[in-house]
């Protein structure tokens, strides 16, 4: 019952700005009389999602599938190379800056490529979705893994610990609220990466998101568009959510943060 | 005392720059400014307008014209529609379809007569017509929302074709043998066949013949501004006349713009559009628009639910010389 209460005290606050920001949006639409191709009102969007909710739906579960499989690969890739990073100083050095470098390179630039490597449909969405999010996994894992405390390290050498147990034993658990702040990011660019991905890469089955907002610009359907986008936030929302929801079952038993807010819930 | 010397230098450096640059005659000074937004980059299906300006003809109407390349992502329609720019190139389908939405938008000047969309393949693929492709499985890269997809779907079927969007670049039709794309059959076709990939067209014509490449304003602009309007067609319609006589002359320009197209796949592409921009009423008809030819598109969008409803045709085209609006 407890925890009801507190879920509904912690939702009052966004809950209540969203609200204020779509009144707000409606009576300036309104207001202004601005036309509906240049910015639809919060209703006429949320009709047009009611009508039009079996395209953005299937649309939606095709961009889910591509962002969630790109951020499972990116999270593999980005918690291992950042593992690998952070324990051989060699590779520190000389990984790390081309990573940086490669997370600078435009998405926008690199999706047509991917499309004639990896060909039409979902392989080159994914791999969007991917490229973008690996590196806030990559940079969170070597920033938490450099950051253990060497006291406990020393420990772990003292016992003649392998390299393969200190990982596991401490490096690891010790960077997983650092990670999870990384995967949380991930997690929203996934969603834009995948995106970006299906505007140079294919229709498949039903049209993902990024198809039907490109569909729905052409024929200047900016509610259809202002949906998609909707259902794009909502598709970002629910990944992220469900990396926080993982986060908070990894830590909340040891780590400061989760420790502290329960403490100051009470 | 040193640092204040330098930083009158300076100064007095600066003050010249700056009367440098203001040198604009006083003839310069009284045309009025304008904006065209293209659609896409510099090409020869814009190579009026760049006669115009290469020529004096926008200068001589008073008009100091400022030519934008666009692109894939441009939305050009919407640009005038809200007057963030006073004219852009758009398709006939997009005056309509925005027109329906309640975009202020009014069609000034057709320069494609007869559509130039197409679909490319590779010469040695057996698909030998529209139908064929239609109903085979091929993968075809193209803008999603294009109406003829719809009205090919109803005729045709469709349903085994793979559709991928177009991203404006030929790189994946060059290297992939049983790949179909959109083009503009003046324009890709021209250009794979420089690149040695010999390329076999089949025009959407028969099926979805819309006015293209025409120029657009906005309502507002046009009710204010209708002296400028009218002349910046007569400028833009003299220009096609000078481009069509003498293509190569004007080209240079264009390819400074777009160097991504070789002059000689411009002066090619410049040969192909004669047919599908001047009428069969002859040059004098270069521009022009009839009501039937824009019912006729309407009840085509409004049969494939691209738009709702018919609407006021009368009021999506403008033309100065109304008799023109009447020809066949």
């Amino acid at each position: 019952m407890m925890s009801v209460m507190k879920f509904f005290r912690l939702m009052v606050a966004p809950v209540t700005a969203v609200a204020f920001m779509l009144v707000a949006w409606q009576i300036a639409v309104m207001m202004s009389g601005v036309s509906a191709y240049l910015l639809p009102s919060p209703w006429a969007i949320a009709q047009t999602m009611w009508a039009s909710s079996d395209r953005l739906i299937g649309g939606a579960i095709q961009t889910a599938m591509a962002a969630t499989i790109g951020f499972v690969v990116a999270s593999v890739i980005g918690i291992l190379g950042g593992s690998m990073i952070a324990a051989i100083p060699f590779l520190r050095r000389s990984l790390y800056p081309l990573a940086t470098i490669l997370q600078m390179v435009p998405l926008v630039a690199v999706a047509p490529l991917l499309v004639i490597w990896l060909g039409f449909g979902l392989p080159t969405a994914i791999a969007a979705a991917a490229v973008v999010a690996v590196f806030p996994v990559l940079a969170a894992t070597i920033d938490g893994q450099v950051s253990v405390d060497p006291g406990l390290r020393e420990l772990f050498l003292l016992h003649g610990a392998s390299g393969w147990t200190r990982w596991r034993k401490l490096d690891l658990p010790a960077s997983i609220p650092a990670i999870v702040t990384g995967l949380r990011i991930a997690a929203g660019l996934a969603v834009i990466g995948a995106i970006v991905g299906e505007f140079v890469s294919g229709y498949g089955g039903n049209a993902p998101l990024g198809i039907v907002i490109m569909t729905a610009m052409r024929e200047a359907r900016t509610d259809l568009v202002f949906a998609a986008i909707a259902l794009s936030a909502v598709v970002g929302f629910s990944l992220f959510g469900a990396v926080s929801c993982l986060g908070w079952f990894l830590v909340h038993r040891w780590h400061a943060s989760s420790v502290n807010s329960l403490e100051q819930s009470k | 005392m040193k640092k204040l010397q330098s930083l009158f230098l300076l100064m007095i450096a600066a003050f010249g720059v700056m009367l440098s640059c203001d040198r604009s005659s006083p003839n310069e000074a009284a045309l009025t400014p304008i904006t065209l937004q293209l659609n896409w980059v510099p090409e020869p299906e814009f190579g009026g307008m760049f006669a115009a300006l290469q020529d004096g003809l926008y200068v001589a109407e008073g008009l100091a014209v400022d030519i934008r390349k666009g692109g894939a992502q441009v939305p050009c329609a919407q640009l005038v529609a809200s007057g963030q720019v006073p004219f852009a190139i758009v398709s006939g389908e997009e005056v309509l379809t925005l027109r329906a939405r309640g975009g202020e938008i009014v069609a000034l000047f057709a320069t494609f007569q007869r559509n130039p969309m197409g679909f490319m393949l590779h010469k040695n693929n057996p698909i030998d017509s529209l139908e064929a492709l239609w109903k085979s499985s091929s993968t075809i890269g193209l803008d999603p929302g294009m109406p003829f997809v719809a009205i090919l779907n109803e005729k045709y079927g469709g349903k085994n074709l793979k559709m991928v969007p177009y991203s404006g670049a030929m790189a994946t039709f060059l290297v992939t043998p049983d790949y179909v794309q959109q083009c503009f059959i003046t324009a890709e076709p021209v250009e794979a066949k420089l690149r040695s990939v010999d390329a076999k067209v089949f025009s959407v014509e028969d099926v979805f013949n819309p006015y293209t490449a025409v120029i657009a304003t906005n309502e507002t602009y046009l009710k204010e501004n209708r002296a400028t309007v009218e002349a910046f067609v007569r400028a833009t319609k003299q220009g096609w006349i000078r481009y069509l006589a003498n293509p190569q002359k004007y080209n240079p320009a264009i390819v400074a713009l777009n160097p991504s197209m070789t002059l000689e796949a411009m002066n090619i592409a410049a040969d192909l559009e004669r047919t599908l921009i001047v009428p069969t009423s002859g040059e004098a008809g270069i521009g022009q628009m009839t009501m039937d030819r824009w019912r006729s598109l309407e009840q085509q969008l409004v049969d494939t639910k691209v738009i709702p409803v018919s609407m006021s045709i009368e009021e999506a085209f403008f033309t100065a010389d109304p008799s023109a609006a009447q020809a066949p």
